[in-house]
C-alpha cells in the first residue's frame, strides 16, 4: 500500500501508521477532533483529511490545535517520527542543523548576511539544486524562498528597536518529491497568530484587498508561503530566534500543487 | 551577479506610443519606476508593457504593479509576452489588472518528465487565441522531444474572459 500522495484514505493511513504510533511515546496522535478535544495539549497531533485551507488556519488559531496533519506526500510515519523526536525538546527545532524531513537525501545550510542580495543567494541555491530558477516548475520554490528570506532579513529586524543586523540561516532539505525550506533568524519577532491571521484575512477579503499600500511589507508574503506549502512549521523564541519551515512538492507541476492538503505545526516551548 | 537579479527597464517611444520592456525581477526595486511613471500618467493615453524577460514577481512587486495599474485606469494598456509568473498573479490578485488592460500574448509552459525539460510556447492574439476562443495543443514536439501541457487549463486561462 502506498503511503505517499494525497489520495490515501484516513482509515488506511491509520492502519499503516499503527505500528509506528505505538512507538511514538512522547506524543499523542488523534484521528478525530472530538477525541482530540478530550485531551488538548501541545504534544497532541490531530490527523485529519480534506479540511479546507482556511479551516486549517482556524483550527490552529482558535482551537488550540498545534499540529494539524493532513494527507501528504510526506508519509504520516515520517511526520510522526520527526514530531516525536522533536517533542523530546522543542528547542531542537530552532537549531539551524535540525532537519524537518527524516534522512534527507540532500541538505545544505546557507548563511545570508543582513545586507546580502536575496536573488544572488537564490541563484546559488538553484545552481546547487541543478534547476533552472526561471522555469515554471521552479517558480513556487523561488517565491517561497524569496518571501522567507525577506521576512527574516528585512521584516524581522524592523520589529525590534536598536538591534544589530545579523545573518540569517536558510536550510534546504530534499527527499524524493519534497523540499523542506527553513528560514532561521536571530531576532525572535514573529507573531505566529498575526502571521496566520494575515493569511486568513486574505482568504476572506481576497489577495488584492489584503495588500498593504502603506509603509512596511505588502502583507502578501505569508499568503504566498502558505499557498505553495504542504506543511508549514512556525516557531518563535521571543527576542532570540524565529524559525519558519515549509515542506512543499519539489519541482512538480501545477496539477500536483492543486491537490495539496495543508498541515500546520505551531512549535511552542 | 546575473541579469535575473535586477529589474531592467527599456523604454521606447514611437508614434506617440510608449513601450516598456521589463526583464528580471519585479520587486521593491520597481517602486521608483512606479512613482516616476505615475506622475506622467495624466499626459499619456497609451502604454505597452513587454514582459518577455520577467523571472519573478515577489510580494513587494505585486504591490507596486497593482499600485501602478490602479493609477492608470484612464489609459489604454496592452501587455505582451506575459510569462506564467505574471499570468498567475493576474489570476489570483484582483486589481493586478483592470478593465482597461488587454493581454496581447502570453506563454504557456510544456514539460517533458523524462528529460526534465520545460518549453514555453507563446500564444498570440489573433493567431492562437481571440477574445472568445483559444487553440491549445495538449502536447508539442520540438527537437524530437515531446512536451506535455503543464498547467491546469481551467485555472490558467481564467484571465482570458476579462483581459484579452
Amino acid at each position: 500500500m502506498d503511503t505517499l500522495g494525497y489520495t490515501v484514505e484516513l482509515e488506511d493511513r491509520k492502519k499503516i501508521s499503527e505500528p509506528l504510533l505505538s512507538k511514538a511515546d512522547r506524543i499523542n496522535v488523534f484521528f478525530s477532533l472530538s477525541d482530540f478535544k478530550k485531551k488538548p495539549g501541545k504534544k497532541n497531533l490531530l490527523v485529519t483529511d480534506q479540511i479546507e485551507e482556511k479551516q486549517v488556519l482556524n483550527m490552529a488559531l482558535r482551537q488550540e490545535i498545534h499540529h494539524v496533519i493532513q494527507n501528504s506526500m510526506q508519509s504520516l510515519e515520517d511526520k510522526v517520527q520527526r514530531l516525536n523526536n522533536l517533542s523530546e525538546d522543542y528547542r531542537k527545532y530552532f537549531h539551524s542543523h535540525y532537519n524537518i524531513l527524516s534522512d534527507p537525501e540532500l541538505v545544505k545550510l546557507f548563511s545570508i548576511g543582513p545586507k546580502d542580495n536575496r536573488l544572488t543567494h537564490i541563484e546559488s541555491i538553484f545552481k546547487w539544486l541543478g534547476l533552472d530558477m526561471t522555469s515554471s516548475r521552479a517558480q513556487p520554490m523561488v517565491q517561497v524562498i524569496e518571501e522567507l528570506i525577506m521576512n527574516a532579513q528585512i521584516t524581522a529586524p524592523m520589529q525590534r528597536q536598536n538591534v544589530t543586523p545579523k545573518s540569517i540561516d536558510l536550510r534546504i532539505e530534499i527527499k524524493k518529491d519534497l523540499i523542506a525550506i527553513s528560514a532561521i533568524d536571530y531576532y525572535g519577532t514573529l507573531g505566529i497568530d498575526k502571521f496566520l491571521k494575515r493569511i486568513e484575512n486574505a482568504f476572506t477579503v481576497g489577495l488584492g484587498q489584503s495588500i498593504n499600500f502603506g509603509r512596511g511589507g505588502a502583507g502578501l508574503g505569508s499568503s504566498i508561503i502558505y499557498k505553495y506549502s504542504e506543511s508549514i512549521y512556525l516557531g518563535c523564541i521571543t527576542e532570540q530566534c524565529t524559525r519558519v519551515s515549509i515542506i512543499m512538492p519539489y519541482n512538480k507541476s501545477e496539477k500536483v500543487f492543486s491537490t495539496i492538503q495543508k498541515s500546520i505545526h505551531v512549535i511552542k516551548l | 551577479m546575473s541579469d535575473l537579479n535586477k529589474l531592467n527597464i527599456k523604454i521606447e517611444q514611437t508614434n506617440g506610443k510608449i513601450v516598456f520592456e521589463l526583464s528580471g525581477a519585479i520587486n521593491e526595486t520597481f517602486a521608483p519606476f512606479v512613482s516616476t511613471l505615475s506622475k506622467q500618467l495624466p499626459r499619456l493615453s497609451y502604454l505597452h508593457f513587454n514582459l518577455n524577460g520577467i523571472t519573478l514577481i515577489n510580494s513587494s512587486g505585486t504591490r507596486e504593479w497593482t499600485k501602478l495599474i490602479g493609477n492608470a485606469q484612464d489609459i489604454e494598456i496592452t501587455i505582451s509576452h506575459c510569462p506564467k509568473v505574471f499570468i498567475d498573479q493576474v489570476n489570483t490578485v484582483e486589481g493586478f489588472l483592470t478593465s482597461n488592460c488587454r493581454i496581447n500574448s502570453f506563454y504557456v509552459p510544456y514539460f517533458n518528465e523524462e528529460a526534465n525539460k520545460e518549453m514555453n510556447l507563446l500564444l498570440e492574439k489573433g493567431k492562437q487565441f481571440t477574445e472568445s476562443d483559444i487553440q491549445i495543443k495538449q502536447s508539442i514536439t520540438e527537437g524530437g522531444v515531446q512536451y506535455q501541457l503543464d498547467i491546469i487549463e481551467k485555472t490558467y486561462f481564467r484571465f482570458m474572459k476579462k483581459f484579452t
